[in-house]
């Protein structure tokens, strides 16, 4: 006769409850990179579903909190950051489609040294405002200064200059990355002659650039 | 050897007598006898003796001196009388090798059979130290004898070896050198992959039928002298023209060998299979031109037996394919002919001669088959060595295909890539060799081809080998024709090399320089000879001189012991004394008799000699020859009379002669300057040492160098060293001044520091300073030490040098505590500018820090926010900003935090992160993010204007310092808070554009437009209240002066909701003052009732303005209508907040363009959020530029 082994038993239900358990985690973990979740967020108070920005096809980005510091921070720092964080991840949670938002969110993850997650978050900004030439720029300084993917660098700041000629600054960042990371002085020189050009009215700070790198070389 | 057919088993029997005769009989005290050469043995029974010999344990002298008697050659004693005794050989010799070692190597072959020459230079009593042609020749003999191969003339590591096993007391001292092969003892012979049976047609050459594989034990290389086959199978040996032996690459060894009554022969040269590798050849068989009789029949080839002297093992016989004969099939053919390029006759060239084309030949495709060119091979049977020939290459149709050398450099084979060359049938190629002429006067090059089969002929579609055939006769020798018989097959025409050449030029080595006087072997110049073809003596050389600048009793005469030296040093010729030629003695002759050699090749001749002493300091001596004027210059080798060229005059460079000098001074840099106290190893003074105007090379063994203290302790500076670049040059004599002295000797270390003639050296002088130091410090020189100075003298002469100490009292250096520095706003800081928020790494100001007196470290920095009316540190990401580089390197951060408000200190700044250069400059770039602006977000309104500025009055170690990295000591700044221009920061802000190449060609009357510009929403929507316009015509009337805007670049869709459905902006009620040319007219927008409106740009998008208006009055040339946008030139502030209501900010001073960026989202003109265009991105104050358009 088939003999019932009540620690089997109590054995194989712990382990089916563990198993659930994990694949509910993993699956509210994937749902939580690719849509919006009305799942409450740590410390974070019961919100409503909205409906992505119409036509959107771009995931939203994932919207963990609280976040790993990884920047060495003073503990004012770290205060400040984490509850700026808590106010934009609650509200982006709510509403996705606020690129302010989400351009604050990246600055504030580029503060407290989670670059991925400041790209992240910049890539959805530029994608909500595709004309707006903030967040590649900040893609740029984010490639240029902390993430060394110089080709990438180049790339975003070239976009920000396509989307606004008139940012000076952009150009002399440019210039910067070409001048002093990748070592190429004639970029370095034709992208300020670029920003000259394309500037004729505002371009003194520009100019005063090139005669100071004109005559260091 | 083993040979399974019996009647090879007898021959060993008879062999192995005579063998073992020939051997007792030379081995003993006879061996110095000559022998006479038994003529009678052939070359296979010769083989035999020596495999015999050496299975018998006979040294290598022994067999290879039997074999020289068996030959009649003569024989080698086995101890060379060389009158050197062993030459102790340290290096390779070849070519071109100068030296005693190549004469003593010269004498060593002189006394053996190999001489280098029989008579003149390099014959016995006449060794020479070049190695020359003559030189390889003989060493190329000695090593075939002495079985050194390859035996090219190369004297290298394995020939030394052998001949240190060969000369008495062997190698001294013995060393690691080359160890020659070792004899290996068991060779094992096995089947390889055998041919598919096939068919055997007529007139198929080198038909393969058995394959076998030999490989060699590890102990050593095993010569092969020879396998032997017979013919087995239903076959008669009359198929057979002859069986040859093909090795992997399907090249014949040795000749093709015809079958013996008992259907067998032994085929091949000797060939070497390496120590534990295999070697796999090939039995083939050339076929009989008529088979009509033996067709049907099967032949095989069987393996018997490998002749050798090492053990063989396997299982013999090895039979391969059985092939059937066939006599129907016809294969390719070729026939051949003498090449076109064929020179035709005998011909006499030069030595140099470049690109000659030695012998051709035509070979011709029949009308059977295609057939490849495979291989060929040349047979140069002249008296010239391969060491005359250089370049040397086979042309098939003008295309160079490289050659192969044989070890005695006999042969030049070609093997032709891939399949071979392809003829087409009925088609040619002409095969030529060709190359340079380097050496070898009185010697012949004859490139003849000695066998049929030495031209590699195969035919395409059934891929047999193809014999080309016999000529009808037997030509006259060297006429450039085929022959009947082979040996030569191809009997080609000679070139005889001629006489030698000599060119002599300026040598580059001996440069115009200073020499001494009273010093022997002084240069006078150099000549550079180049040699070809053969060496060449000449019996006098004279030397034209000439003096310049000479006194009374400057003299030719008073140039004696000149003497030529060659590249060895060695004296050639001289001593001679010189002679003077003319009454004032400054022209003259050094006349040289003595006969010198000159070897082949290029070679420099230096000319030296004693300047006597009664010729002045700065005389000039130059030195000429003309060499076709040179006495009896013949070659040694055909004994004809040379004419060296050129003919003209060959002057080499003016001596100058310079009696020893030096001259000491200070430089003057490093300049005074100030020295932190506990400075290690500063540099207080340099010091030149110039030898520029000295006739010899100078040494240096001590300097007296002087000291001053003009304040302070003569012990402040303590170990003083002089440096030659970063080496201590007086480490034995450190010096430790104690007081002040125009003579502080400094001694150098070891024989002294050398100055070369001609140069100058710098020398530093470096001291530490003592910690709490406070005078100041020179180190220079004094004129008067140089009296009784005997510190420095004349190389070669050992003279004591006149010297000269430059006066120099040197440069100050003051001791100090520590460095300082200031701070102050670079002028690169940048200039107003409006930002969006959300912006990273805005550059916020650049503070500049300059150091004085030592490098210093910026370890902290306490900053400010100036204006603070005007923003809050909210304005900045988590109130923080970063600190920089000017070449982007994030050095730190400052943060305005809660508890200091508007003031931030900075993080700790890493030591050498930020160093400022003594007596330079380093600048700190402040960058901050920009908080986005939202009514959640920190920063709430638009319009912050941010400002960070050094913080002046927060120093030491809670605000702003530095630590000298001298000194140690922190630092304090000087310097007050800077004034940076800011930025203003906007949720949204609009930039501006000119639109350009609308305008007409000519201005005509009536409405049309006037001006055009764009404006773009950058971060957000951003609103328009008000423009500006100028106006300004001559001579022309403009009515109904109005704005349109419009969403499109080309002007067709009108915005919505303002004064009109066309877009007008303003009502007709505006107040546009038209007639004032000189005053703004404002553009306010208003809605279709009039009322003031804002006109919205959505984010990111452009809108397009138009300003338009009617004209007249445009009647003649230069009538013109002019129109700018107005910018404003200050930034706008009220009285509260830097964003106001609309009308407020148009009671400003500069109202010109009033706007929003819709920071809050309620979008009216009475909400505070508006401000006016300063410094907007492309509306500078000085206005748009103006558009004009002229009749």
């Amino acid at each position: 006769m088939f003999q019932v082994d009540r620690k089997l038993i109590l054995t194989l239900a712990v382990l089916v409850l563990a198993l659930a358990g994990g694949g509910y985690l993993a699956w509210k973990d994937l749902t939580s990179r690719y849509a919006p979740t009305t799942e409450k967020a740590q410390s974070t108070p019961e919100i409503k579903i909205v409906p992505l920005p119409s036509g959107n096809q771009k995931p939203v980005p994932a919207l963990p909190f609280p976040p790993e510091i990884k920047a060495n921070l003073s503990e004012e720092s770290k205060k400040m950051a984490l509850e700026n964080i808590k106010m934009l991840t609650e509200d982006l949670r709510q509403n996705p489609g606020l690129p302010g938002h989400w351009i604050n969110l990246g600055l504030q993850r580029n503060f407290i040294g989670d670059f991925e997650g400041a790209k992240e978050a910049w890539e959805y900004a530029s994608y909500l405002r595709p004309d707006d030439f903030i967040p590649p720029h900040n893609l740029g300084d984010l490639y240029t200064y902390s993430l060394n993917d110089y080709a990438k660098a180049e790339a975003s700041y070239r976009k920000s200059i396509a989307l606004d000629p008139s940012q000076l600054m952009v150009y002399q960042k440019l210039h910067e990355l070409y001048r002093y990371r990748i070592k190429d002085n004639a970029k370095a020189r034709a992208i300020l002659e670029e920003g000259i050009s394309k500037n004729p009215a505002i371009s003194l700070w520009l100019e005063k650039i090139l005669d100071e790198f004109t005559s260091s070389i | 050897m083993i040979n399974r057919n019996k009647k090879g088993a007898a021959n060993k029997i008879v062999v192995t007598f005579l063998s073992v005769s020939t051997a007792l009989f030379l081995s003993g005290a006879s061996l110095a006898v000559p022998l006479v050469a038994n003529a009678a043995l052939t070359e296979s029974q010769i083989q035999s003796i020596l495999s015999l010999l050496q299975s018998f344990g006979a040294d290598t002298a022994t067999v290879n001196n039997v074999n020289a008697s068996l030959r009649g050659l003569p024989t080698v004693p086995s101890t060379p009388p060389s009158s050197t005794g062993n030459c102790g050989f340290t290096r390779s010799l070849t070519t071109g090798s100068t030296g005693a070692d190549v004469k003593c190597l010269q004498q060593y072959l002189n006394g053996t059979a190999f001489k280098v020459a029989a008579s003149g230079a390099g014959s016995p009593g006449a060794e020479t130290m070049y190695f020359g042609p003559a030189t390889k020749g003989a060493v190329a003999k000695w090593q075939a004898a002495n079985g050194v191969a390859p035996a090219v003339g190369y004297f290298g590591p394995i020939s030394q070896a052998k001949y240190n096993s060969l000369v008495a007391g062997g190698p001294t001292p013995p060393g690691p050198g080359p160890v020659p092969p070792s004899v290996g003892t068991g060779l094992q012979v096995s089947s390889g992959t055998q041919p598919t049976n096939y068919i055997a047609p007529e007139s198929a050459a080198r038909v393969p039928f058995t394959v076998v594989k030999l490989t060699a034990g590890t102990d050593g290389d095993v010569t092969v002298n020879g396998i032997t086959v017979e013919r087995t199978g239903p076959a008669a040996d009359t198929s057979f023209d002859g069986v040859v032996l093909l090795d992997e690459n399907m090249a014949q060894l040795g000749i093709a060998k015809t079958l013996n009554s008992s259907h067998q022969t032994t085929v091949g040269d000797p060939f070497i299979v390496k120590a534990g590798q295999t070697r796999t050849m090939t039995i083939a068989a050339n076929m009989d031109s008529d088979l009509d009789g033996e067709a049907g029949q099967v032949a095989s080839f069987s393996v018997n037996g490998v002749n050798t002297s090492a053990t063989v093992s396997g299982s013999l016989p090895i039979t391969g394919a059985a092939h059937t004969i066939n006599g129907t099939l016809s294969i390719g053919s070729v026939t051949v002919a003498r090449g076109s390029l064929d020179p035709g006759s005998s011909q006499t060239k030069e030595v140099g001669t470049i690109g000659y084309t030695f012998s051709a030949v035509k070979v011709t495709a029949g009308s059977a088959e295609k057939v490849y060119l495979t291989h060929i091979r040349w047979n140069q049977t002249g008296s010239a060595g391969s060491g005359d020939l250089t370049n040397v290459k086979t042309y098939v149709d003008g295309i160079a295909y490289d050659t192969m050398v044989s070890a005695d450099g006999k042969y030049y084979t070609t093997n032709f890539p891939g399949s071979g060359i392809l003829i087409d049938k009925g088609f040619s190629v002409d095969i030529s060799i060709k190359g340079d002429i380097a050496g070898g006067s009185n010697r012949t090059i004859d490139f003849d081809i000695a066998k049929q089969t030495d031209i590699g002929v195969k035919g395409q579609t059934f891929n047999f080998g193809l014999i080309p055939p016999l000529a009808g006769s037997d030509p006259t020798d060297d006429s450039s024709n085929f022959s009947s018989v082979e040996d030569p097959y191809y009997d080609a025409s000679q070139v005889t090399v001629s006489t030698g050449t000599m060119n002599v030029s300026v040598a580059t080595s001996v440069a115009a320089q200073n020499i001494g006087i009273n010093l022997a072997n002084q240069p006078l110049g150099a000549l550079a000879v180049d040699v070809k073809g053969e060496a060449i003596s000449v019996a006098s050389i004279t030397f034209n001189v000439s003096l310049v600048g000479e006194g009374a009793n400057d003299d030719v005469d008073d140039i004696t012991n000149a003497i030529i030296v060659d590249e060895t040093g060695a004296v050639v010729a001289g001593p001679k004394d010189g002679s003077a030629t003319d009454a004032s003695g400054n022209e003259g002759t050094i006349a040289f008799t003595d006969t010198i050699t000159f070897p082949t090749g290029v070679h420099t001749y230096t000319i030296k000699g004693k300047i006597g002493t009664d010729i002045d300091n700065n005389v000039t001596i130059a030195a000429s020859t003309t060499p076709s004027g040179w006495g009896t210059v013949k070659g040694l080798t055909t004994g004809n009379t040379i004419t060296p060229s050129p003919t003209s005059a060959l002057t080499m460079p003016r001596m100058t002669v310079k009696t020893g000098a030096l001259t000491v001074s200070a430089q003057t840099t490093p300049i005074a300057q100030t020295v932190i106290a506990g400075s290690s190893q500063f540099e207080f003074a340099r010091y030149s040492f110039d030898a520029i105007s000295s006739g010899e090379d100078v040494r240096v063994t001590t300097i007296p160098l002087a000291y001053g203290v003009a304040t302070g302790n003569a012990t402040d500076l303590t170990n003083c060293k002089l440096y030659d670049g970063a080496t201590v040059i007086n480490s034995s004599n450190i010096v430790n001044p104690t007081a002040e002295s125009s003579s502080t000797s400094f001694t150098f270390d070891g024989s002294g520091l050398i100055v070369a003639k001609g140069t100058s050296k710098t020398i530093n002088l470096k001291c530490d300073m003592r910690s709490g130091s406070t005078g100041s410090y020179l180190w220079g020189l004094d004129t008067a030490e140089a009296t009784g100075y005997t510190g420095a003298s004349g190389i070669t002469s050992g003279q004591t040098v006149a010297e000269t100490l430059t006066e120099s009292n040197g440069q100050a250096m003051t001791a100090s505590s520590g460095g300082s520095f200031t701070a102050a706003l670079d002028s690169n800081s940048p200039t107003y500018k409006v930002v969006s928020a959300g912006m990273t790494n805005i550059e916020l100001a650049r503070i500049r820090f300059t150091a004085s007196n030592e490098d210093i470290d910026l370890r902290q920095v306490a900053l400010q926010l100036s204006g603070t009316g005007s923003n809050t540190p909210d304005d900045l990401i988590n109130r923080t900003v970063t600190l920089w580089t000017t070449d982007g390197v994030n050095i730190g951060t400052a943060q305005f935090s809660t508890t200091q408000g508007d003031f931030a200190t900075s993080s700790a700044i890493s030591a050498n992160a930020f160093r400022i250069p003594k007596d330079g400059n380093k600048v700190l770039v402040v960058k901050g993010d920009m908080a986005n602006i939202c009514l959640s977000c920190d920063a709430t309104t638009s319009g912050a204007f941010i400002k960070v500025n050094y913080d002046g009055e927060n120093t030491g170690i809670n605000g702003n310092y530095g630590t000298g990295v001298a000194s140690g000591s922190n630092i304090s700044p000087t310097g007050g808070d800077t004034s940076s221009e800011g930025v203003r920061v906007f949720e949204a802000y609009p930039t501006f554009a000119a639109v350009t190449g609308w305008q007409p060609s000519s201005l005509s009357n009536g409405d049309q437009p006037l001006f055009r510009f764009s404006v773009k929403a950058n971060g957000g929507d951003v609103g328009i209240y008000k423009f500006t316009i100028r106006m300004a015509t001559t001579s022309v009337d403009v009515t109904s002066l109005n704005m349109f805007g419009y969403t499109d670049s080309v002007f067709s869709s009108p915005v919505a909701g303002v004064n009109t459905p066309s877009g007008q902006l303003a009502s007709s009620t505006s107040p546009l003052n038209v007639n004032d040319s000189n005053s703004d007219i404002p553009v306010l927008v208003n809605d279709a009732s009039g009322a003031t409106k804002i006109l919205n740009v959505p984010s990111g998008s452009t809108y397009y303005f138009e300003v338009r208006g009617t004209v007249a009055n445009a009647n003649a040339s230069g009538d013109s209508v002019s129109i700018q946008l107005q910018g404003d030139g200050s930034s706008y502030s009220g009285p509260s907040a830097q964003m106001s209501q609309a009308v407020d900010v148009e009671y400003f001073v500069d109202d010109d363009f009033i706007w929003t960026p819709n920071s809050t989202t309620t979008v009216t003109a009475t909400y505070n959020d508006f401000t006016n265009g300063y410094l907007l991105p492309g509306l500078p104050t000085s206005n748009m530029n103006a558009q004009v358009l002229s009749r």
